[in-house]
């Protein structure tokens, strides 16, 4: 067995788990507490539960791009610090690549319900808090779908912050 | 106040873990010489005496090495070089038959390079990866040049040193050692001789679309790889200092663009 392979590994994972772990439960706790505060939607409403369910896959999805990224940033920097400063900026780096991937599904979110709500005469809110599971389900595939296609374009531009080495003109 | 709690004791939980993760990790500094590169020229047949500093990529250490080499030798490799011959049917098939009559003519007159870098890691104690990125550190240490096979006036260059006129814009692993001027196919190639010739198994990988040439290594790594024959060849740049092995630059990296040049099918 590689011994440093290994333990890049376990950071990896570590990474990815801790991420996902603070990411989705920020999430939900927000997704719930908008719900209640300003639509007034209780608990057992299956719409609204739909469409939590999709915001939370659209967050995972989006924040999936990251891992790698910051993977090869640590790799990068793994050679000039100690342990502890190392930590510390590898979580920092993680902070900014985390605020920009859950910037642009928030932003895709928004635009994805301004869209539907634009296309169609209803109401779109008033009718998940009345339970209205097909509404739900659509605006759920929308969200999905947009952050499906822009996924690449919020890794590149994640990419274009690494410290990679500079090359020259080839 | 209870969730400030919460998050900042997360945070902290987190910072610890990894540290001690990145500490088992960090591999141990090995102990640096200090020289100067450069080299000087030491006679009127333009021999030189060269000598190298550079670091490692992933690891705390700087290397040393000084070699001698002949203009003479060089010339040599360099009339053979114009007479290579090939018939290939496609873009890397060419280049591979190029690369592979370039480095088998090269093994016998870079030995005693092959030699001093593997003393050097026998006196640090290396591990086989830190060799091989030690050999590779060593190459991505000379300055890019461009090598082409049209005049260097007729190229836009910008800053970078040039010499044209090369036929195949590529120079061989001598030629290359003894002026410092290469590019990123004739890197690839004093490499791939350099780590074929200490029982590596290394593969060059050019790509049409990005008019570009690669080294990429069977070695255990992580990150952008081809898979060949049931083996993950990792791609390593070697065109400019500090590019660790599976890390492919964002203005080259869609793998499906690099296509197998020269693998050692033995």
């Amino acid at each position: 067995m590689n011994y440093n392979i290994a333990i890049l590994g376990l950071i990896e994972i570590f990474s990815a788990i801790t991420i996902g772990i603070f990411i989705l439960a920020l999430t939900y706790k927000i997704v719930q507490w908008v719900g209640k505060k300003y639509y007034q939607i209780k608990d057992y409403n299956l719409s609204y539960s739909i469409f939590t369910a999709a915001i939370i896959i659209a967050v995972g999805i989006m924040i999936s791009g990251i891992v790698e990224p910051l993977i090869s940033s640590f790799r990068l920097l793994n050679r000039q610090s100690d342990s502890f400063t190392l930590a510390f900026k590898y979580i920092g780096t993680g902070a900014i690549y985390i605020a920009i991937a859950y910037t642009a599904t928030v932003f895709i979110g928004l635009i994805s319900t301004f869209l539907y709500s634009k296309l169609t005469p209803i109401d779109e809110f008033e009718e998940i808090r009345q339970n209205n599971v097909g509404v739900a389900l659509i605006i759920s595939s929308i969200l999905i779908t947009l952050t499906l296609l822009t996924k690449n374009g919020v890794v590149l531009l994640i990419e274009a912050i690494i410290p990679y080495p500079q090359l020259p003109p080839i | 106040m209870k969730g400030i709690i919460r998050f900042l004791t997360f945070i902290i939980v987190v910072y610890l873990v990894l540290s001690g993760l990145i500490t088992l990790q960090k591999k141990k500094p090995v102990v640096s010489e200090a020289c100067e590169d450069g080299y000087e020229e030491i006679n009127e047949r333009n021999d030189r005496w060269h000598q190298r500093d550079w670091n490692a990529i992933s690891f705390s250490s700087s290397f040393c090495a000084t070699y001698q080499s002949e203009e003479s030798v060089s010339l040599a490799n360099a009339e053979r070089r114009n007479k290579i011959t090939y018939e290939a049917f496609g873009y890397e098939d060419l280049w591979g038959t190029v690369y592979r009559s370039l480095i088998e003519d090269s093994k016998s007159t870079i030995g005693f390079l092959v030699d001093s870098l593997s003393a050097i890691s026998r006196e640090k104690q290396l591990s086989r990866s830190d060799l091989a990125e030690m050999i590779v550190a060593f190459v991505q240490d000379i300055p890019y040049s461009y090598v082409l096979n049209i005049d260097c006036d007729d190229y836009e260059t910008g800053d970078r040193p040039c010499i044209g006129n090369v036929a195949l814009g590529l120079l061989s692993p001598y030629e290359f050692i003894h002026s410092l001027y290469g590019d990123c196919d004739t890197r690839a190639v004093l490499i791939y001789t350099l780590l074929e010739e200490l029982g590596f198994d290394p593969m060059i990988v050019v790509s049409d679309e990005y008019a570009h040439a690669m080294l990429a290594l069977n070695m255990p790594a992580s990150g952008d790889h081809l898979t060949y024959r049931g083996n993950n060849y990792y791609f390593w740049e070697t065109t400019a200092k500090g590019w660790p092995i599976g890390m492919l630059p964002p203005s080259t990296n869609n793998v499906n663009y690099w296509k197998i040049a020269l693998v050692n099918e033995l």
